[in-house]
């Protein structure tokens, strides 16, 4: 079966109070390997609804998913869990580290749960990572002791521990300078290079030079763009 | 994901968050910690105050005539196939006055009265040992002795059962003519030296102060030589005295004895509404204090963990599922609950030592109450401290892990 992740007529409405917000209309989209994406909007627009949704960080309210072909919109939440750990590496915007691991502690953190990796393989495995992101001087560092940058790469190379077929970033250079910026991109880049499928949510227009698509989100509704 | 990783993962977040770790570990001990020491001083109070008032030789003792003119040996025998008695013995040989010529190899002019005992009859003992069934010449003295002495009635002048233990007694009795129709002459002088080994609480036994215990066949072998060749005053028809084996089977016996048309004194009655008070407010009052407890170690169990959404979010968000997450918190909760049940059992018995040896060695009475770290308090500790954080974590991570990760990000 092709490797591919694939929303069709995808919708997610907020309950709230008194009142309902559909943040995703009847979005269709389909997510190849290899290929970096790009979704742009505005603020409010459902860009991180759209991208949760892929990352099977929350449930649509209509519509479907497909990831290498089986239909997951439905399943149980611990075969989500288990989607995640091994097809799913989610970048945040606040990089969501722990801030009590150091470096090679988080990233060897997803391993743990993956059978596939034997318990003596798992720092060698992160210490590479690491390496890989330019961070083989930061292993034992803190969170708190690190650049914003720093931080962003782990959570990358925390994303790539079970090297898993789909990275998910939203806005992950949000809180990055240009440098650590263009850094970050260029990163992400490479890992379509290894085949991997790269989704990037973002409002900078610089990303754009590294898109393979890009797509343009309008409350609530997906438009491909140039 | 392997057993040893769960440990080592809730190790690390243990060893990482040492200030809230030591703090929880603090808040559960102080829990245990009073939990433990009331329920030890409670049981062991209550259960003094049980063995004071059921195993009471006064409450169990019975005396028991007939009507018709039988022999004492046939009362006996009549009187010992009765339900619940374990001993009976000839009124006679029961109880008497001796005097008393030495005490501690001095010479001394007093007097006391012995009652019979053996191993499973003498009152609870507060200070030295009870006697073993056939240990002769020993006797057990009320924690204030006093011997009435003959010559100069000074009744300030009483002794400390404690100091006595391991010195001597010495008791002189006679033997008799006897002679129709007058008093009898006295024969022969015996004396007989007893050794103390034991003290009882004469107050807690509605006992005088000059009252002993020594071995049934002590009192059997001076009565013996004092009534040989007595054949004029009904001995052979004496009532019997019985020991029933606990207070409240005497209302039993009593009517199983009168059935058998016997009259029956009962020396005193025990209060079993007392009894029933006593025990209903040790168990209210522990209750009271395991919810507390209960509470506490729910409430600190709980606060750990909501402390930790946001991780949670993140683990969920790298694909660790329900059970994961739950399963490492909660052996973080059961080393905390280890942890602090230890600590809390040295220091409890640290506490209870002190208090035990230091405070109540001082006094006889709280002495008796034998304050003790009991299994059954130690075990609803550790049930408390193993059970309650484990399920107080599991419900509350399982309603966290509910949450999704975007959700639990957003709440920090
Ligand atoms: N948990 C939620 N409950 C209710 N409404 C929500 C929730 N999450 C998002 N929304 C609403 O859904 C809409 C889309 O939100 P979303 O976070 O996807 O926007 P976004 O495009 O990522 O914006 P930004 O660029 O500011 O991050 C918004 O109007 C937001 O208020
Ligand atoms: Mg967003």
């Amino acid at each position: 079966m092709e490797k591919k992740l694939v929303l069709t007529n995808g919708t997610k409405k907020y309950k709230l109070k008194n009142e309902t917000i559909t943040a995703m209309d009847n979005v269709n989209l389909e997510i190849d390997m290899g290929k970096l994406y790009v979704i742009m909007g505005h603020s409010g627009s459902g860009k991180s609804t759209l991208i949760q949704m892929l990352g099977l960080l929350d449930s649509l309210t209509s519509g479907k998913l497909y990831i290498n072909g089986d239909e997951i919109s439905n399943i149980s939440e611990d075969k989500k869990a288990e989607l995640r750990k091994k097809e799913i590496g989610f970048v945040f915007q606040s990089f969501y580290l722990n801030p009590k691991l150091t470096a090679l502690e988080n990233v060897m953190l997803p391993m743990y749960i993956n059978e596939k990796i034997k318990s003596s393989d798992r720092r060698e495995i992160a210490e590479k990572l690491l390496e890989k992101l330019g961070l083989e001087n930061r292993k034992t560092h803190y969170p708190k002791e690190l650049s914003g940058g720093e931080q962003q790469r782990i959570a990358i190379a925390r994303a790539l521990a079970n090297n898993p077929n789909y990275i998910l970033a939203d806005e992950p250079t949000g809180n990055l300078d240009s440098e650590n910026e263009k850094n970050v991109y260029r990163i992400l880049k490479e890992l379509t290079k290894e085949g991997k499928a790269v989704v990037i949510v973002s409002h900078n227009e610089n990303i754009k030079q590294y898109a393979d698509e890009i797509f343009y989100m309008e409350a609530g509704k997906l438009r491909k763009g140039l | 994901m392997k057993i040893n990783d769960y440990i080592y993962l809730a190790s690390v977040n243990l060893k990482r968050r040492r200030k809230s770790f030591v703090v929880n570990v603090i808040l559960i001990s102080i829990s245990l910690f009073i939990l433990i020491c009331c329920l030890s001083f409670s049981n062991s109070l209550s259960k003094a105050m049980n063995r004071a008032l059921i195993n009471n030789i006064s409450y169990r003792s019975i005396s028991a005539m007939s009507n018709k003119s039988i022999k004492t040996e046939e009362l006996v025998d009549m009187v010992g196939s009765v339900e619940h008695v374990i001993k009976v013995v000839p009124q006679m040989k029961y109880e008497t006055a001796l005097e008393v010529s030495a005490l501690d190899n001095e010479n001394f002019s007093g007097n006391i009265t012995v009652y019979g005992g053996n191993e499973e009859i003498y009152p609870n003992i507060i200070a030295g040992r009870s006697f073993y069934d056939d240990e002769k010449n020993v006797c057990i003295v009320p924690k204030e002795f006093y011997l009435f002495d003959m010559n100069k009635y000074d009744k300030e002048k009483s002794i400390d059962g404690e100091s006595l233990i391991g010195k001597s007694i010495e008791i002189t009795y006679y033997s008799y003519e006897y002679i129709e129709n007058s008093a009898p002459i006295k024969k022969d002088k015996y004396t007989k030296t007893l050794k103390v080994i034991g003290v009882y609480d004469q107050d807690e036994n509605m006992m005088n102060v000059n009252e002993c215990y020594i071995n049934f066949s002590d009192i059997s072998d001076i009565m013996d030589i004092r009534l040989e060749g007595n054949n004029y005053s009904g001995i052979d028809t004496q009532g019997v005295t019985a020991i029933v084996d606990s207070s409240l089977n005497v209302n039993q016996v009593v009517e199983t004895l009168e059935s058998m048309d016997l009259r029956v004194i009962v020396r005193s009655v025990v209060n079993e509404k007392l009894i029933k008070i006593i025990n209903l407010t040790s168990i209210f009052v522990s209750s009271v204090i395991m919810i507390i407890a209960f509470i506490n170690i729910t409430i600190s169990s709980i606060k750990s963990i909501e402390e930790r959404r946001y991780e949670i979010g993140m683990l969920k968000a790298i694909g660790y599922n329900r059970k994961n997450i739950i399963g490492i918190l909660v052996i973080e909760n059961i080393i905390i609950g280890i942890a602090a049940f230890i600590i809390t059992i040295i220091i409890s018995l640290i506490a209870i030592l002190l208090v035990r040896e230091k405070i109540f060695s001082n006094n006889i009475s709280l002495k008796s109450i034998g304050l003790d770290l009991n299994l059954n308090t130690s075990m609803v500790s550790l049930i408390i401290a193993l059970v309650v954080p484990v399920l107080s974590g599991i419900i509350c991570s399982g309603k966290i892990t509910k949450k999704n990760s975007i959700t639990l990000n957003k709440e920090r």
